[in-house]
């Protein structure tokens, strides 16, 4: 079990650090007019990951890295808590995920959407130009996505269409 | 008036700490005030377990299988028998 | 036709219930004269026809709140054929309060045991045969977003029509009993009150609930009836001291003793408490929060914008092939010109995307569960200002659009919290107000337009907190809603309900604002193609009525420091912000992309801010002022909002150029 604490640390420290970086290219392009940090990990052209500067994403990025993290440092003393504080973080993980996909898929729409009425593209999509892309919701969400397996017991009581059976 | 058999034993719900449970001896102030209270379940008899009280601000208690969130206000209006 | 009304408490899944059973044959709108939404369907069972009302959810039936009154006027009042009770049977000891007083009234009632599955994995156990037994009707088990037990309920329901009166298996005390006994009697003798339940009606006596004390006050012509009736209820008095508790406790003791007979619960830590761990807390739950916020409305522009596009696309090539086709140009530019009845209608269509995706979003957190959790961790903060937790969230709301923000205070229990939320809302910076005015900040401001944006921001707040304290505390007279709320467990929300909502708020938007938008664009329309003087068609807005009243009313601004093309901006800003910006443009000549450098060389940065600081303030666009229209009912509140608003903007702008002036 060891190691899903350590995979556990690892992922929230990472929310942490692009969290803070998100953060503060936020703060600072809008108050000061300049980006401060390097928001591209070039890998063969594409951002990966595209750490866009935005401040309440940011937030959203640290408070999920918190909730992970404390919930590593409660495992000893209250057991509830930090299982709360865990599965609250998975959930945050996951909308994010989902909403990297969403954002995604309605760009292509958007650029795409005239073909079905038989005219040009707005303009092409390509995942190195897309404002988000693989931002860290994407990669961090798919990342932490297999803890479900190990959650699945107190999960399944938001899902307790199993527990009844139909007469 | 409800004759208290050990007054250190009886407090307003707001000072009851986290985890403990709790039954309800009284609940001051007039019957309009109330109301809400009786509505949602809290009434002299019955069992009140605190599930959260953080500071000032609003407790979270479990009353007859529901989650109940009360203001200081009420909560210091509702007068309890520390059980355990 | 069987006549059913749907009760319970809320959040017990209710409406799901009723979206099973109506499906798309249902109709939202108000209660006559009441800020509470009524919803009334039609159903087909069997092959048998339904008229299905939803009333509001409540936890009790007594006089002393608006859901209330209305649930239980329209039991007595409407005497529908069936009642049925929706109880949550995860939490079944508080839900048969209702209940209890439900069958006090004597109607056919069946009862709807749902979240059953809930109840099951959090271990609770139910002998539904027992509490059928004990209650004397009919229970249903179901777990409504699966549709489960819809069918046996439908049947039951048609079987109760045709059945009998039901027995009234529930005995309070003696004491209480012979009280009723004693009063059911006279009661029978009066004729005023020939078509009401009298048991229901002696125990509300006995209570001594308001409105029935009322009715027994005034409408009893017989004297010596109502002499004894007082005579019984004094007697009663003498025995118990008070006797609404009395009551109260004796239902909760009928309760208890059948709880105890037929639920057994053994699970003791739930989902919900190791989740609550982290969004109740008092630190943490904050950023939770504004991130789930932030999710919120992420979700919502990323989700519409694409259609919206779609539907900008598709009217801009619709009144381009258009243009010129009656040949009557004053009437082609009114259909189709820049500000016609078409891009009207294809500009408020394009507000639905942005509606549905919100209300989609908004029901699947509020199905979770989290909404309440949200309105209980901003209360203390929101009640230093006068508001309530659950004003947070329209507030919120707004930011994106009003619109949605006002249709969002539904979310709020009060009708006092209510109101003050509707008619502060507007002072939330919406997102057509912040377009324009990015546009103008980046003007005169540059790199600090961020900075300035966000004054703009604040002061919406700090003014929406200072006119809800304000009326809290002269008009509502200070009210202070004790904090008491419940949180239902959470739950995987349900897909389907969030459509179903999403459409219905998005079509009613449609339909409602819809329809005083395009009047308002007609109007305007047509003030700016009529040539002031020949009364005939011109393109040139110089020319216009609109540029005449403009001229009229620019003495009343020019201590801001205005021309009358502002003026008239400001007036076509009434039919919506979104247009300010190109409608300025076009009064000075200029296309939209050369109107930021052309103002700022035209104009005072002090004499610009104080507009903006007018333009957030003065009056919500014409969708808005339909929407609060609809939400308090009254044109009373509505002209409200309108005068305070403008009041305050013009006393506003006036400040601003004055402290400007020594900046």
């Amino acid at each position: 079990m060891k190691i899903d604490k350590i995979y556990i640390l690892l992922i929230g420290c990472m929310y942490l650090f692009f969290g803070f970086v998100q953060f503060l290219n936020g703060l600072s392009s809008i108050f000061l007019g300049f980006i401060p940090f390097n928001t591209c990990i070039s890998v063969s052209g594409i951002c990966i990951p595209n750490i866009f500067p935005d401040v309440f994403s940011g937030i959203a990025l640290l408070t999920t890295g918190l909730l992970f993290v404390s919930s590593l440092y409660f495992y000893g003393r209250d057991v509830i808590k930090a299982k709360g504080y865990f599965l609250v973080g998975w959930i945050l993980a996951i909308l994010m995920l989902g909403l990297n996909i969403v954002e995604i898929l309605s760009n292509i729409l958007d650029a795409y959407y005239p073909i079905l009425f038989g005219g040009e593209p707005n303009f092409v999509w390509s995942i190195c130009e897309d404002s988000w892309g693989i931002a860290p919701h994407l990669l961090l969400g798919l990342l932490i996505l297999p803890m479900y397996f190990e959650n699945k017991i107190y999960l399944s009581e938001l899902f307790p269409k199993k527990f009844y059976k139909t007469r | 008036m409800i004759p208290y058999r050990s007054s250190s034993r009886i407090m307003p719900l707001a000072f009851l700490p986290e985890g403990v449970t709790g039954i309800v001896v009284e609940i001051r102030g007039g019957i309009n005030a109330s109301r809400r209270i009786f509505e949602l379940g809290i009434t002299q008899g019955v069992s009140v377990r605190v599930v959260r009280s953080m500071g000032p601000g609003p407790i979270l208690v479990d009353v007859r299988g529901a989650r109940i969130a009360l203001g200081r206000g009420i909560s210091m209006k509702i007068l309890v028998e520390v059980v355990g | 036709m069987i006549r059913v009304a749907l009760a319970g408490n809320p959040n017990v899944g209710k409406s799901v219930i009723f979206n099973n059973l109506t499906g798309s044959r249902q109709h939202v709108g108000n209660w006559p004269g009441k800020t509470v939404e009524k919803k009334e369907g039609y159903a087909k069972c069997f092959g048998e026809e339904m008229y299905v009302v939803d009333l509001p959810g409540t936890y009790s039936l007594s006089a002393y709140s608006i859901e209330e009154l209305i649930a239980r006027d329209y039991i007595v009042q409407e005497k529908p054929d069936v009642v049925v009770i929706v109880v949550d049977a995860s939490n079944i000891e508080r839900n048969l309060y209702l209940v209890v007083q439900v069958l006090e009234l004597g109607v056919k009632t069946i009862i709807a045991l749902n979240k059953m599955d809930l109840a099951k994995s959090t271990g609770v156990e139910i002998n539904v045969k027992e509490l059928e037994n004990l209650l004397g009707v009919p229970v249903v088990e179901t777990v409504a977003p699966k549709r489960i037990g819809m069918d046996k309920l439908c049947r039951k329901i048609i079987e109760m029509k045709e059945s009998e009166r039901i027995q009234m298996r529930i005995r309070y005390s003696d004491i209480l009993e012979g009280a009723i006994h004693d009063l059911i009697e006279i009661l029978e003798e009066v004729k005023e009150f020939r078509d009401y339940a009298y048991r229901w009606l002696a125990i509300k006596i006995l209570e001594g609930d308001n409105a029935i004390m009322q009715e027994v006050e005034e409408k009893i012509k017989t004297v010596s009836l109502k002499e004894r009736i007082y005579e019984i209820k004094k007697r009663f008095e003498e025995k118990v001291e008070d006797t609404e508790m009395y009551v109260i406790n004796e239902r909760y003791r009928v309760i208890q003793e059948i709880v105890s007979k037929t639920v057994h619960v053994s699970k003791k830590v739930t989902l919900s408490d190791m989740l609550d761990q982290a969004f109740l807390d008092r630190y943490i739950g904050i950023p939770i929060f504004l991130a789930i916020l932030w999710i919120l409305f992420q979700f919502t522009f990323i989700v519409s914008t694409p259609f919206v596009d779609m539907i900008g696309d598709f009217f801009a090539v619709i009144s381009n092939n258009m243009a010129n086709v009656t040949g009557i140009s004053h009437l082609d530019y009114l259909l189709f010109g820049e500000y016609g009845v078409l891009n009207g209608i294809g500009m408020i269509l394009s507000f639905v995307p942005l509606i549905m995706a919100l209300y989609f979003a908004l029901s699947l957190f509020e199905d979770f569960g989290y909404v309440s959790r949200a309105a209980f961790l901003m209360d203390k903060l929101m009640r230093k200002l006068g508001l309530t937790g659950r004003t947070i969230i329209p507030m919120i709301l707004g930011f994106g659009c009003n619109v949605a923000g006002i249709y969002g205070t539904r979310i709020v229990p009060e009708e006092d919290d209510r109101i003050i939320a509707i008619v502060t809302n507007p002072l939330m910076m919406c997102s057509a107000r912040l377009v324009a005015f990015a546009i103008i900040a980046a003007a005169f401001w540059g790199s600090m337009a961020g900075t300035i944006l966000l004054s703009l921001y604040v002061i919406g707040i700090v003014l929406a907190v200072f006119i809800s304290l304000v009326l809290k505390k002269f008009v509502f007279k200070g009210k202070a809603s004790p904090f008491i709320m419940e949180l239902p467990p959470y739950q995987v929300p349900s897909i389907k309900v969030a459509a179903s909502q999403a459409w219905a708020r998005g079509s009613l938007f449609f339909r409602k604002a819809g329809t005083v938008i395009l009047f308002g664009l007609l109007v305007l329309g047509v003030l700016a193609t009529t040539d002031a003087t020949t009364l005939s068609f011109t393109d040139d807005v110089q020319n216009s009525i609109v540029a005449v009243i403009g001229k009229m009313l620019h003495p009343i601004f020019a201590p801001l420091g205005w021309d009358w093309r502002l003026v008239i901006a400001v007036i076509f800003g009434f039919v919506a912000k979104e247009i300010v910006i190109g409608a300025t443009a076009m009064l000075y000549g200029v296309t939209e992309d050369e109107f930021a450098s052309f103002i700022a060389q035209h104009y005072d940065p002090v004499v610009m801010y104080a507009y903006m600081v007018f333009v957030l303030v003065y009056v919500p666009c014409i969708a808005s002022i339909a929407a609060i229209k609809n939400e308090t009912g009254s044109w009373k509140w509505t002209l409200f909002t309108i005068l305070y608003e403008v009041s305050l903007a013009y006393l506003l702008g006036i400040l601003v150029l004055f402290i400007g002036g020594f900046i």
